[in-house]
């Protein structure tokens, strides 16, 4: 019986174990002072039970040691290595990679397909007597299910073995190794070997560190890579504003990148977008010497309004060609339209609710038109008599103090959500659970409207919100104001339902700012007003970006805009090949990451002594390293990290009931 | 704007007056201001003279004859005698520094003190006073004179703290300085051991002294009333001692009471009089308690 660890690297943590000693000693320097006429009766209880106490301190603080030391044990999750450990078979683990570059022509067909080929001999050989594990890698792994029967993992994975038909990912030996790691500590075979399939290309290394196999483990590494590779590449495509307006031209400046060892002569571009059954085609030329990057520039034709889809394509022989193309989308589009809905239209236009709200948005007096706005606001007064506008040119609609909706405007405001639209209501003073009773049962509510409470002398202010949220990544630098000084002498409390994300909130916890998502629309209360009769914030300079984050969120705006460039890497979790696709509210231009096209290959050096292993010959290594972790391991059968917490706890129990017994 | 009489008395209030003589006066009018109906007002007999009613004077000292000649209030002033000997014994030693609530012990005494040295020279009494620590530091003989108020407030005022090892030995010489019958107020901490303490007072008493003891503590030093890690500074030895104030909390309190139960005891034995005072209470108990004794010392 062997007793072992899973991830010993915790023991690192053991340094932990001055925590307790510097407690004490900060203890000592941080008591505070107190005179006293005189110690005679102080001395008198203490002189009682010094020596008790003097024995309690000690045994305190070797408890306290003893449980940061357990708590590390836990971390390192302890197991015993049973007999049945010392099994025969032996442990094989292939990892093939099918990053990008895998794609290329080899002396018998892509890279990839002789990379399976490669794997189906090597697990042939293995045979089903050995336990054997199978996974695909690029930028995350792709393992291949063992199925059920032990005795049949190299048959069912042998079953499954064939090579990928296009290959779009990133290299990552980081997430590779640590695949590898996770199955041999959780293989109890004594005899364990992995082996790598690659082209070695030196951008799989540039990811997160990571710690070396366990010792013993014997890693073969198949290098299919060439020493040459000729590759040019497009490798960003941009477009200078987030959306164009309808009827104006805007520049494409596409990045060219020649990753290949020779000089790129004359290769032309094109530039190709489509909107329905309108082209825009256009051709440029570039040249550029071995290693270098150039700009293309392309200046479009007036667009029409719509979502131009396009790509950016390098036409020129190489070896790679999932990077001669980058896809790219243009917006065109008016301002978005916005609707507001005044709940409390007044014949003084500073005394309506919608007054400051419109007069952000447009940007420009009444009557003229900011080039740049993002919004088109437009009033609606609900006087009973103003009809509703059609909705479908409309992309946002704010209810400012509405106080009443009907089941017939209700009905209409969901559908218009669910098929995209944001809407934004601010619950000022006039809106009742009554009063909104018909949007709640619509769908567009976020729980219970407790009613308007009021306070001249302790005013409100917005104490906590979500940094990470779209909305408030605007508001983090603190020099671009203070969310948390805008004061709120009224506010209506809301009691959020389950599913409704609380975005933000008012000094003694009521909600501020609620979000829920319908369908393809989105929904945000603010609960409060956005005019200026119970607050001071449409004055602040924090009015118009707050409403043009809140605003924009709802539009599509936030978050990387309209359209976002999509690369297929780790930070990622794209799964469609290369292309533009609608996602909720905007469009993903989803493309190969650049990092793919840059073919520089690591020497097997330079891999072993990334990953803690040496190279000794050719292909085949030995492990040095003695120890090993990987985070996220599966649970090991034979762990014993649940009796140590239980330990872990009692002595936690002991030491409360001591030290409250013990003065120092 | 003016102050009412529980603000005057209070020990917050007065801790702000730099000036003794204020503080004491203020103290003093604030705390008779209470007192205006009560049975301790007229201990002078003898009439002097008459004066015009102002709000606030006694009605049974109204002269109704006048007002039924005259139609005008008038009230009878009387001048009184000398008849009390106030022997005040101030300790002064470290310990009295204490000042775990704003304001020290010290100073909360010199407080008392002058009040009690005003209230009894507004009734003609004899005051004098000694200021002791581990030995006299100053005394000045009890009389009624005028100017007896400014030198005993100057004495008070610029007594300096010392460090002492044994304050009893310091009452025992002030006992030797009271050389007339008459009353003994002191004002202290009494740290120390009760048995001694007895035997100091025993001294006062076979003197024929009437004793009251007002006996002085910052609350910290009775009640422990703080939590967390603490360092206990004794004021008299400079000595530290640091622990869990709350752990150690009910002990202290144990030990305080048993110290105070004995004192108690001897008191009692004694026929003395002691008075526990924080230095967060107002002082008008005090003066009050004065009173009462004073009414003794004439039974």
């Amino acid at each position: 019986m062997q007793f072992g660890f899973v991830q010993p690297i915790f023991f690192w943590a053991l340094a932990g174990l001055a925590i307790p000693i510097v407690v004490h000693l900060v203890f000592k320097r941080k008591s505070q002072r107190v005179d006293l006429g005189t110690l005679r009766f102080l001395k008198t209880v203490l002189q009682a039970n010094a020596r008790s106490r003097n024995l309690k301190r000690w045994i305190l603080l070797a408890m306290r040691l003893t449980a940061i030391a357990l708590l590390v044990g836990i971390f390192a999750r302890p197991h015993l290595r049973g007999f049945e450990a010392q099994a025969s078979r032996q442990f094989l683990a292939i990892l093939i990679d099918q990053s990008a570059t895998m794609e290329r022509r080899g002396d018998s067909g892509r890279l990839i397909d002789q990379a399976v080929t490669e794997a189906r001999k090597i697990l042939g050989e293995a045979g089903d007597a050995a336990e054997t594990r199978v996974a695909f890698f690029d930028h995350v792994v792709h393992p291949l299910s063992t199925g059920d029967d032990v005795g049949k993992m190299t048959t069912s994975l042998l079953k499954q073995l064939t090579a990928p038909a296009s290959l779009t990912g990133a290299t990552n030996f980081s997430a590779a190794m640590a695949w590898a790691r996770d199955v041999c500590v959780k293989s109890k075979q004594q005899k364990q070997r992995v082996v790598l399939i690659t082209d070695l290309q030196r951008v799989g290394l540039d990811w997160a560190e990571t710690e070396p196999l366990p010792s013993g483990v014997q890693i073969d590494v198949i290098d299919l890579g060439q020493q040459q590779t000729s590759n040019a590449a497009v490798s960003s495509v941009k477009i200078p504003v987030p959306v164009v307006r309808p009827g104006k031209t805007t520049a494409v400046t596409a990045t060219i990148f020649n990753a290949g060892p020779f000089s790129l002569e004359k290769a032309d571009v094109v530039l190709h977008a489509t909107r329905g059954d309108r082209q825009v085609n256009l051709r440029q030329q570039i040249s550029l010497i071995a290693g270098a990057t150039g700009l293309v520039d392309f200046e479009t034709p007036e667009l029409s309004e719509g979502l131009w889809r396009g790509y950016v394509e390098l036409e020129h022989e190489d070896d790679l060609k999932f990077d001669n193309k980058r896809w790219f989308a243009i917006l065109v589009a008016p301002p978005l339209k916005t609707l507001i809905v005044d709940g409390q239209p007044n014949e003084l236009p500073q005394r309506a609710a919608s007054y400051y709200l419109e007069t952000s948005l447009r940007l420009a007096p009444p009557g003229e038109v900011a080039p740049e706005r993002l919004f088109e606001p437009t009033v609606l007064p609900l006087d009973g008599e103003t009809p509703w506008p059609d909705l479908k040119t409309t992309s946002l609609i704010v209810l400012a103090n509405v106080a009443t909706i009907t089941a017939t405007d209700a009905n209409r405001l969901a559908k218009w959500v669910r098929a995209g639209g944001g809407l934004l209501v601010f619950a000022g003073e006039p809106t009742t659970q009554d009063g909104m009773q018909q949007l709640i049962q619509a769908g567009l509510g976020v729980g219970k409207i407790r009613g308007f409470a009021t306070s001249n002398e302790a005013p409100w202010r917005m104490e906590r919100w979500d940094a990470e949220h779209p909305i408030f990544d605007l508001f983090g630098d603190m020099q671009r104001g203070d969310l948390s000084r805008r004061s709120f002498r009224g506010i209506s409390r809301v009691e959020a339902e389950d599913g409704v994300a609380i975005l933000a909130r008012f000094t003694g916890g009521s909600p501020a700012l609620m979000e829920r998502s319908v369908e393809k629309g989105r929904v945000l209360w603010f609960a409060a007003g956005c005019d200026g009769s119970w607050s001071d914030w449409p004055r602040s300079r924090l009015y118009l970006p707050l409403n043009y984050q809140l605003l924009g969120y709802l539009g599509g705006l936030a978050e990387g805009g309209p359209v976002r460039n999509v690369a297929i890497d780790g930070q990622t979790d794209v799964t469609q090949p290369p292309g533009i696709y609608e996602d909720r509210n905007h469009w993903n231009a989803i493309n190969v990451s650049p990092r793919e096209s840059e073919t520089d290959r690591c020497t097997l050096t330079e891999l072993a002594n990334r990953f803690g292993f040496s190279a000794e010959s050719g292909t085949s290594t030995e492990v040095v390293s003695s120890q090993t972790l990987i985070a996220g391991l599966d649970a090991r059968d034979d762990e014993i990290w649940p009796s140590v917490l239980l330990i872990l706890l009692a002595l936690i129990l002991a030491e409360g009931f001591l030290a409250n017994r013990t003065v120092s | 704007m003016s102050l009412v009489a529980r603000e005057l008395v209070d020990p917050a209030f007065f801790s702000r007056l730099e000036n003794i003589e204020l503080r004491a006066r203020s103290i003093v009018e604030g705390f008779l201001t209470g007192l205006h109906r009560s049975p301790y007002v007229g201990f002078s007999v003898e009439f002097a003279s008459h004066r015009e009613y102002v709000a606030g004077d006694d009605p049974r000292h109204v002269n109704w004859k006048i007002y039924a000649r005259q139609g005008r209030l008038y009230v009878k002033e009387y001048s009184a005698e000398t008849n009390l000997n106030l022997y005040l014994m101030l300790d002064v030693s470290s310990s009295m520094e204490c000042a775990n609530t704003g304001v020290s012990k010290r100073n909360y005494a010199a407080a008392l003190a002058a009040a009690l040295a005003v209230l009894a020279l507004k009734q003609q009494d004899a005051v004098g006073i000694t200021l002791y620590a581990d030995r006299v530091t100053g005394h000045i003989a009890p009389r009624a004179k005028a100017r007896q108020l400014d030198e005993v407030l100057k004495l008070i005022e610029a007594s300096k703290p010392s460090r002492v090892t044994d304050t009893y030995t310091g009452l025992s010489q002030s006992a030797e300085l009271a050389s007339h019958r008459g009353l003994v107020v002191i004002i202290s901490d009494f740290f120390g051991e009760p048995l001694q303490l007895m035997k100091k007072l025993e001294q006062f008493r076979y003197r024929n002294h009437e004793v009251l003891l007002f006996h002085i503590w910052d609350r910290y030093e009775r009640d422990l009333p703080i939590d967390g890690h603490t360092s206990f500074h004794d004021l008299e030895t400079g000595e530290l001692l640091t622990t869990q104030a709350e752990a150690i909390r009910e002990s202290y309190q144990q030990a305080v009471n048993a110290w105070r139960h004995e004192i108690e005891q001897g008191c009692l034995k004694l026929g003395i009089d002691r008075v526990e005072l924080t230095t967060d209470e107002p002082l008008d108990q005090a003066l009050l308690d004065y009173l009462v004794r004073r009414a003794k010392s004439f039974a």
